[in-house]
């Protein structure tokens, strides 16, 4: 068994190294491009203007219109007046392609036909720091919280980007940028309620800004009871047989409950948001934050001790860092961090049912924290006009144990084979519950990892309208091969207000730490990364101050690692995908209007194992159905086209109106269910045909796999009482909507049986209406 | 060499580095800005003489960026006279006044005069929105932002467009 010891000295090194660079700088002027002279700013759109030091996407600053990436920013605006319940309805509304699915384990964000079990395939980034869980989730925390009002904008780029940001950005990065005191009302006070999914929350801001100091504070809390018996449509043969709307009376055994209450807190855990952020001396931020969430699985109850009960599971997150942006010269800049992240993480899965209590620790899943303390420092150099380079390195060290403030014997942790679960004391019930069966490991030794990091990006300029971006990184972690993702970019401007980029990268993700630690556990050849190739061309115009248009186009290929029988995450195959991307967005004095359109195509599918399945139903008949190339469509969980509207309209002073909609056809998910029926047709008997015809055309019935619409209107009315100035907002969501339907996440595993089409399921969002109540000071 | 003997040479090295600090202008950007606020903003009479007047009132390293963009660029399609003047007398024809941070103690003063004439004030200093100029310029985050104080500018005979209302951080007077 090899076991990481942490080599003492490197970390120390890095630490004085930090604190080298943080002890011997002094106050400086704020940071600014110089390369951008006023006569060159003159010429950029007011928008371009507005965001001449965007960052995300790139290490060094570059105008937003030379941005080598797919490029969505959703501003402080629009995330007020959006109607959303949470960060990924945003995503779906904004994002060209961007759509999500429900998990059982909760929403799987999909962006450019990539799409995963976990949200591993996308980064999550709060004020520049990766959040991301490396234990398998991914992009885990901030996505389904239902406040959204400490937020000041959301970056998203559609496709990958571990360039900059390291390991997990094949599909995408979600970067979020909270207010600062800066950017907030010295003291705001909030209140939101939504009458469908019965929630409410409360949240205020308070700032100081002096001189050379300023503070801000955020807290808000909320709490949700959820869509009471939502219209949760489940298929299962495997676990109690049945079809339909979630209900006592669901299935043929008896085993149907009603549904678990949608987007309802957990355990009654209240959602809480609190944010410090202090800034110093012009050029030190000290950010901390605290988030939490809660789910409920989407299922039946299961019982417990103490009576059927809903499983579920739920998060916390605390991070720390302090931040420094020194310009040495005019042409020398050095960013520095340093920082402390701490996640809980929590399941209660019901293994064993009514045997014991639900909160025992025998019914759970995982119980752990994982924790990261981090080093970065970027240098920026900019020697002449025509180039400019950034080199950074970054030290990451993951330690894992109890959850906060718990005892060493609740810990337990879900490893793939031969780990299986992980307990960190003999005395744990889990440990004695389990051990017989052979499914426990007892660990002796710290479980932890880091990754060290370099990277780079060269932005030089040939001619007047040339640049060519240069970047790479390197990361290596422990326990995995080192993973390289480099990037050239050819920026072309044609004229005045017309770009065209064109990007080739490889991005890759390393595999989830759940299979690392096992695999190196178990002495094994250690994983190759997941890796994306991909070209992308982007043209984007703006005309005439109000008219703007970008069209994207794009070719990837990955060598996909996806779940398998094995109870791995392993590479599956060979996917390549294509797509096309399009915004047109035209200003007019008070009104805004967005169109988005876009297109995926599935090139190619080699499976590296038979993805040969058949459908033996157990208990019911003895036939075994099979099924060939099983899941040969890799795009199963998107809908080809997606046509977004968006619109806003200032009516005066006082009124705002938000509009949005979105029209989906040609959905992937239909190939899972006509593989079933043809199966069926080709081999079962004349009952099984029966059954699975019922099921086919019930869902039909339904909308499933059909193209769908939905709609989402809002309207703000701000006015005066006394010193205070209000807003007033109600939204409706799914005001209008044929066949919406949130599908459940489908995958497929190689070599397992399955009864009828598991995982065909989903929910039916309802028409939802929502207030709030805003007051500044 | 030891590991010591290289920190401490590193150590000097940034020291070093940063007597050598150089002020980074953020002055390109708020000229840029100061020229597309004029975009957006109508003045009520035709601009005499063909010309339009642009004032610098106090100290500020803006008017060496001014002086630069403005040889050749025209606002709303007439050249750009830049007076560069401490005294309101000759203030009467100008079309917009940028404040610098220097005439604090007198920014009542300064507005007191310009409300009664059609004039675009334009500051970048904490409070200046506050007291009464129309557009301030604020530093956030290594953006350029602005808030308007709309009451003002309602209360002159400018006509601001809604656009540049929509991205900016509106304030009302101390009254």
């Amino acid at each position: 068994m090899k076991i990481f010891i942490i080599n003492q000295k490197k970390i120390i090194k890095c630490i004085l190294f930090s604190c080298l660079i943080f002890l011997s700088i002094k106050s400086s002027g704020q940071e600014f491009s110089d390369t951008l002279k006023a006569k060159d700013l003159v010429q950029l759109s007011f928008e371009e203007l507005m965001n001449v030091q965007i960052k995300t996407g790139t290490l060094l600053s570059i105008k937003r219109s030379k941005v080598p990436s797919a490029l969505t920013v959703i501003t402080r605006e629009e995330i007020e007046n959006t109607p959303a319940r949470n960060l990924v309805d945003l995503l779906e509304v904004y994002v060209p392609g961007g759509s999500f699915t429900n998990h059982w384990l909760g929403p799987r964000i999909g962006i450019r036909g990539v799409m995963s079990d976990q949200n591993n395939s996308f980064l999550l980034i709060v004020n520049g720091e990766n959040m991301n869980s490396q234990y398998e989730k991914g992009s885990f925390f901030e996505i389904i919280n239902r406040d959204l009002s400490d937020i000041e904008k959301i970056e998203i780029i559609s496709g990958p980007g571990s360039v900059t940001y390291g390991s997990g950005a094949i599909g995408g990065i979600i970067s979020i940028t909270t207010k600062n005191a800066k950017t907030s009302d010295k003291i705001n006070i909030g209140v939101a309620h939504n009458l469908t999914y019965r929630y409410s929350l409360i949240n205020s801001n308070f700032s100081v800004k002096k001189k050379k100091f300023s503070v801000y504070m955020f807290g808000s809390i909320g709490t949700s009871e959820g869509i009471k018996n939502p219209k949760f449509y489940y298929v299962d043969r495997a676990h109690g047989y049945g079809c339909g709307y979630m209900s006592e009376t669901w299935g043929y055994k008896g085993l149907g409950t009603p549904a678990p209450n949608f987007y309802a807190d957990f355990q009654h855990r209240p959602e809480i948001k609190i944010q410090l952020d202090i800034d110093f001396l012009d050029e030190f931020k000290f950010q901390s934050r605290y988030t939490n969430f809660s789910f409920i699985k989407l299922q039946q109850k299961i019982n417990s001790e103490e009576g059927p009960a809903f499983p579920g599971f739920y998060g916390q997150q605390f991070s720390l860092s302090l931040n420094n942006k020194h310009n040495f010269s005019k042409k020398t800049k050095l960013e520095s961090n340093i920082g402390f992240q701490s996640q809980n993480h929590g399941e209660i899965y019901l293994w064993q049912r009514d045997n014991k209590p639900f909160n025992d620790i025998t019914q759970r899943r995982y119980s752990f924290s994982e924790n990261q303390i981090h080093l970065r420092s970027i240098l920026t150099y900019e020697p002449f006009d025509k180039l400019k380079m950034a080199i950074g390195t970054e030290y990451r060290y993951w330690f894992y144990g109890t959850e906060w403030g718990k005892a060493k014997n609740s810990f337990v942790m879900n490893f793939a084979p031969t780990v299986n679960f992980a307990v960190l004391d003999s005395s744990s019930g889990f440990y004695s519950q389990y051990n017989k069966y052979g499914i426990v490991t007892l660990i002796d030794d710290p479980i932890n990892a880091n990754q060290i990091s370099g990277f780079y990006e060269f932005n030089y300029m040939p001619f007047k309208n040339t640049t060519i971006l240069f970047s790479g990184r390197i990361d290596k972690h422990n326990l995995a091969k080192m993973a390289f993702s480099p990037r050239i970019a050819f920026i072309q401007q044609l004229n005045k207000n017309n770009f065209l980029k064109l990007i080739a990268q490889q991005s890759v993700r390393l595999p989830n730490f759940r299979e690392l630690y096992a695999i190196d556990f178990a002495s094994e050849p250690t994983p190759e990364p997941e890796r994306l190739r991909g070209i992308e061309l982007i043209y984007s115009s703006v005309f005439l101050e109000n008219f703007s248009v970008n069209l994207s186009t794009y070719c990837q290929s990955v060598n996909q690692i996806g779940f398998t029988e094995k109870n791995r995450s392993e590479i599956i195959g060979e996917f390549n995908t294509a797509g096309f991307e399009s915004k047109l967005s035209y200003k007019l004095n008070n009104f805004n209007i967005a169109l988005n359109y876009t297109y995926i195509k599935q090139l190619k599918w080699d499976p590296e194992y038979d993805f040969n399945t058949y459908i033996s139903n157990i208990g019911i008949d003895s036939l075994d159905i099979p099924i060939i190339d099983a899941g040969k469509n890799r795009i199963n969980n998107f809908p080809q086209h997606q046509l977004k509207l968006i619109t806003s309209y200032k009516i005066n002073k006082s009124l705002y109106v938000h509009f949005n909609a979105r029209f989906a056809s040609k959905y992937g998910q239909a190939d899972m269910l006509n593989m079933f029926m043809s199966a069926h047709d080709n081999y079962g008997s004349l009952e099984t045909q029966q059954e699975m015809s019922n099921i086919y055309n019930d869902l039909l019935d339904k909308g499933y796999s059909k193209s769908s619409f939905t709609s989402n209107i809002s309207a703000s009315y701000s006015f005066k009482l006394g010193n205070v100035n209000l807003v007033l907002s109600s939204w409706v969501m799914n005001l209008f909507a044929v066949n919406n339907i949130r599908y459940v996440y489908q995958f497929w595993e190689e070599g397992n049986n399955r009864q009828y089409p598991r995982q065909v399921g989903f929910v039916e969002e309802p028409r939802t209406f929502g207030i709030s109540l805003k007051a500044k000071f | 060499m030891t590991l010591k003997n290289k920190y401490i040479i590193l150590l000097l090295y940034l020291l070093f580095a940063n007597a050598l600090q150089a002020q980074v202008s953020e002055y390109n950007h708020k000229a840029a800005f100061i020229e597309r606020f004029t975009r957006f903003i109508e003045w009520p009479n035709s601009i005499e003489r063909d010309t339009f007047k642009l004032a610098v009132i106090g100290k500020t390293p803006l008017k060496a960026t001014l002086s630069e963009l403005f040889i050749d660029l025209k606002i709303k399609g007439h050249n750009v006279e830049l007076i560069y003047t401490n005294n309101l007398n000759d203030l009467t024809k100008v079309n917009l006044i940028f404040i610098s941070k220097s005439e604090k103690k007198r920014i009542n003063e300064i507005l007191a005069f310009t409300d009664k004439y059609p004039i675009l004030t334009i500051g970048d200093s904490k409070g200046f929105c506050d007291k009464g100029v129309h557009i301030n310029m604020y530093v956030d985050d290594n953006y350029i932002r602005y808030e308007i104080n709309q009451d003002a500018i309602e209360k002159s005979d400018l006509k601001v467009s809604s656009q540049l209302l929509s991205s900016a951080k509106i304030i009302k007077s101390n009254d």
